[in-house]
């Protein structure tokens, strides 16, 4: 599948990095190999952005990270708060209700 | 697998270069992104990619370092002010061997004006302007301490060459001492003994000394042509010595500039 422009992306990438860490925590690598292989390809994300975007969510309280020091190098491990979690359930209310308006203002005919 | 790659410790120096804040969130912010990276570059190798080539193709998925340093620094909490007592010991520690620099070329003045005086005789070094009068309280005064001195007026010179060439003295000692001072600081520290000053030191040093010449040459100058040179010396001994200070710094500046250069 194609990659597709990142700026309908900027806007949900804090939904799409929280739906991903909800499943078990992960580290940096693990969380854009994860948007990556979920989405199939199709956002063409610099890596590098995801970083700053987890480090804002940890400073909002919705993740908190630890290092994991086992293997060849540190890393960061980052997983959902409570309230991250209370947050992705809003998140994912509001983005399926604007896109079912979407998709019906797409599919009604003129 | 642990094997370095150029390519990625290149693009490592050029985000440190880029990320600005707290220096603990910069040094997380690296170590995610160098873990990152030789992952990508780690799980390419092992499907059979040259590691070269994988290092590039994971350098340009994480995207250009400046643009990530941008977002990074951008979303990243402020630099917290260093407290006031570390700004103030910074800025001591930048200026002291200044200090300690100027108060050693007062004295190397001293000793200029010295050899001016051995040349060119006190008035050159000391007189008022011709036709100057002293109170004869004064007169009295200076003639107690250089009972040798014929007139009023050269009692006069032979006190202001004492009291004006002590004092010069006196400066350069105490720039000695605070030289010193710092010195067996850095012998403590095993830091070298001299370093070369930063560039911002060095720039401050070429305004204060450069501003220091041109105003004491003015006076020199001043001097030569209102008083017929009486008590010009005074003023260019210390010009000369400011002038040689000014100059050395500007050498200093220039080489710490090139440094720079050379290293970037």
């Amino acid at each position: 599948m194609l990659g597709m422009s990142n700026e309908p992306l900027k806007g949900h990438l804090d939904l799409l990095l929280l739906q991903v860490l909800d499943h078990a925590p992960a580290h940096g690598y693990q969380v854009v190999c994860g948007l990556r292989d979920r989405s199939d390809g199709a956002f063409a994300l610099a890596e590098g952005t995801v970083y700053p975007a987890l480090h804002r969510l940890e400073r909002q309280g919705l993740l908190a990270s630890e290092w994991d020091e086992q293997g060849p190098r540190r890393r960061r491990v980052y997983r959902l708060t409570p309230q991250g979690r209370r947050s992705l359930q809003a998140r994912r209310t509001e983005w399926t209700q604007f896109a079912v308006g979407v998709g019906a203002v797409l599919g009604a005919t003129p | 697998m642990n094997e370095r790659s150029d390519i990625i410790e290149t693009y490592l120096d050029e985000l440190l270069a880029g990320l600005v804040g707290e220096a603990g969130a910069v040094r997380r912010m690296l170590t995610e992104t160098e873990a990152h990276l030789y992952s990508d570059v780690e799980q390419a190798v092992a499907r059979g990619v040259e590691r070269d080539d994988a290092a590039l193709a994971a350098v340009a998925r994480f995207g250009p370092a400046e643009r990530v340093a941008k977002l990074w620094t951008a979303s990243a909490p402020p630099k917290p002010m260093p407290p006031l007592t570390v700004m103030l010991r910074r800025a001591a520690t930048q200026l002291a061997p200044l200090a300690g620099v100027g108060l050693v070329a007062i004295g190397v003045s001293g000793l200029i004006a010295r050899a001016m005086t051995s040349l060119w005789g006190l008035r050159f070094m000391f007189a008022g302007p011709p036709g100057t009068t002293y109170p004869a309280s004064s007169c009295r005064y200076w003639m107690s301490l250089h009972p040798h001195a014929a007139t009023c007026a050269n009692a006069y010179l032979a006190e202001s060459l004492a009291d004006g060439l002590n004092a010069r003295y006196a400066a350069g000692f105490l720039g000695v001492v605070v030289l010193a001072v710092i010195a067996v600081r850095r012998r403590v520290r095993h830091a070298p003994l001299i370093s070369p000053p930063m560039p911002s030191t060095a720039l401050s040093a070429v305004a204060i000394f450069g501003a220091a010449t041109i105003a004491l040459a003015a006076l020199a100058a001043d001097a030569i042509r209102v008083s017929h040179g009486n008590g010009a010396g005074k003023w260019l001994s210390a010009a000369v010595v400011a002038l040689i200070v000014c100059v050395s710094y500007a050498f200093a500046y220039l080489q710490s500039t090139r440094r720079r250069i050379t290293t970037a």
